[in-house]
């Protein structure tokens, strides 16, 4: 049971925030956009995943490249949305910095048939500091309508809960894998799958807010 | 060490997880909380600005309606005065001579009210005088009735000459109420105005010795106070009356000289 809910369920419910987003049309939106462009990608992916599982393919390889999208969409999805990033240099910097120090890392450091536990959570701690940014920003601003009526409030909500709850799983997930028992790497797999849910439901909600006008 | 490392992992997990929830959730409350206290500021401002808007309204018809009842109750009646006393001209010697007499100190009577309507609706010495010298004159006025001394020191360095139309006019105005409140409600002797150049502001001090404002029950803000605050505000001057431990009635208006 544990195990098609971490392979099947949770995976499928990225077509909940993704059917909001069409029926929304948030596409009109670009901070939006880029954010439904990554579930779109992230859903693909979920499916080569599974289809190289069942043939007994290791796609591990998979997830490095993915590491590596899921951080340029991310990314720039925080340049749409907090305005004085679009102009600044920082975020070019981070932009070309990790995709290099990610190649290197699966290039040199570790193999890329292992999971990448150096630069995934590196990238997860480059966005929870945008995350801090963007609220630390916000709450410099003189706001004029609610909190819960901002979608990028709830999208990037999502992202910090799930990014700052998954780094040390992250970081961790080739000693689970190795050293901890069938059980013990379910429950894990468990707890990250229900936080990607949480997150799916947030973008979901900030999609909810999106008004075309 | 008998320390489980998946444990702790969970521990981690679970801690972060609580961590950042508990962070979004007072980082909302407080987000709404300055929203509602902005919203609440907004409210009370759009409330002062439409408490001045029916002061100045209320004003108006008040001045209309004095301005009617001085036209109807003096020139009016002169006027009539004047219409009966051509009507019963006698054309004799003697009469023509007191009839002119009559009409002359009727025509004279009617110069004076309107003079005096139209001086009150816009006081000539600002042109004549300046703001200085109208406010002297006033005064002046005052003190000559013996109810009250009014003492004005001026260390502006004539910048109080240079005052446009509309700063003169409704300075003039704001004292011309400060004053009639402290002859009205203050019980005072004597009244000091002050003014002073601080940095790039006109500091105008205006002193009373009388009760104050709390011994006088006015702590509310009457109409007139109200006239004050938007003629001070017309001008883009700010004022302050509340001074602690002061006795009397005390204001301090400030004006930017660049607004002179």
């Amino acid at each position: 049971m544990n195990h098609l809910y971490v392979t099947v369920i949770v995976p499928a419910t990225v077509l909940i925030p993704i059917g909001t987003g069409l029926i929304k049309t948030v596409y009109k939106d670009q901070p939006s956009k880029t954010m439904l462009l990554y579930l779109l990608f992230a859903g693909i992916t979920d499916v080569v995943e599974r289809i190289m599982g069942l043939h007994n393919i290791n796609n591990l390889p998979l997830l490095h490249f993915y590491t590596i999208a899921e951080y340029l969409f991310i990314m720039r999805f925080f340049q749409l949305s907090i305005y004085k990033l679009r102009v600044s240099w920082i975020i070019w910097a981070l932009f070309i910095l990790f995709p290099l120090l990610s190649v290197l890392d699966f290039l040199f450091i570790q193999n890329i048939y292992e999971y990448n536990s150096y630069s995934r959570p590196i990238s997860a701690l480059i966005i929870i500091g945008l995350c801090m940014y963007y609220f630390l920003n916000y709450s410099n601003q003189e706001n004029k309508t609610p909190w819960a009526t901002i979608p990028v409030n709830w999208i990037v909500t999502g992202l910090l809960i799930y990014f700052s709850s998954s780094f040390a799983y992250f970081a961790f997930l080739n000693l689970i894998t190795q050293k901890a028992s069938d059980n013990l790497y379910f429950i894990f797999g468990g707890i990250h799958a229900t936080l990607v849910l949480l997150m799916y439901l947030m973008v979901t909600a900030g999609f909810l807010q999106v008004k075309n006008e | 060490m008998n320390d489980n490392v998946y444990v702790l992992l969970l521990i981690s997990i679970g801690g972060v997880f609580m961590l950042v929830v508990s962070f979004v959730l007072i980082f909302i409350r407080n987000q709404n909380n300055l929203l509602k206290k902005q919203r609440e500021l907004q409210q009370a401002q759009l409330m002062h600005q439409q408490d001045l808007l029916k002061t100045v309204i209320v004003s108006q018809e008040a001045e209309r309606k004095r301005i009617g009842q001085d036209l109807h109750d003096d020139v009016g009646t002169a006027l009539s005065n004047m219409r009966i006393t051509i009507e019963m001209f006698n054309n004799t010697a003697t009469a023509v001579s007191e009839f002119s007499s009559a009409c002359k100190h009727q025509i004279d009577k009617i110069v004076q009210d309107v003079r005096h309507i139209s001086h009150n609706l816009s006081p000539p010495g600002l042109e004549m005088y300046g703001f200085m010298g109208t406010l002297e004159e006033l005064a002046e006025f005052i003190t000559a009735t013996g109810k009250l001394q009014v003492n004005i020191t001026d260390n502006t360095n004539s910048l109080t000459d240079r005052f446009g139309a509309d700063v003169s006019l409704s300075l003039y105005r704001v004292f011309e109420e400060l004053l009639n409140n402290t002859i009205k409600h203050a019980n005072a002797s004597q009244v000091n105005i002050n003014f002073d150049i601080a940095d790039d502001y006109l500091l105008i001090r205006y002193h009373d010795n009388g009760q104050g404002i709390a011994a006088a029950g006015k702590t509310k803000k009457g109409m007139g106070r109200q006239n004050i605050e938007s003629r001070l505000g017309i001008i883009g001057a700010a004022y302050e009356d509340d001074f602690p431990g002061r006795t009397g009635f005390n204001m301090s208006i400030r004006l930017k000289t660049d607004n002179i």
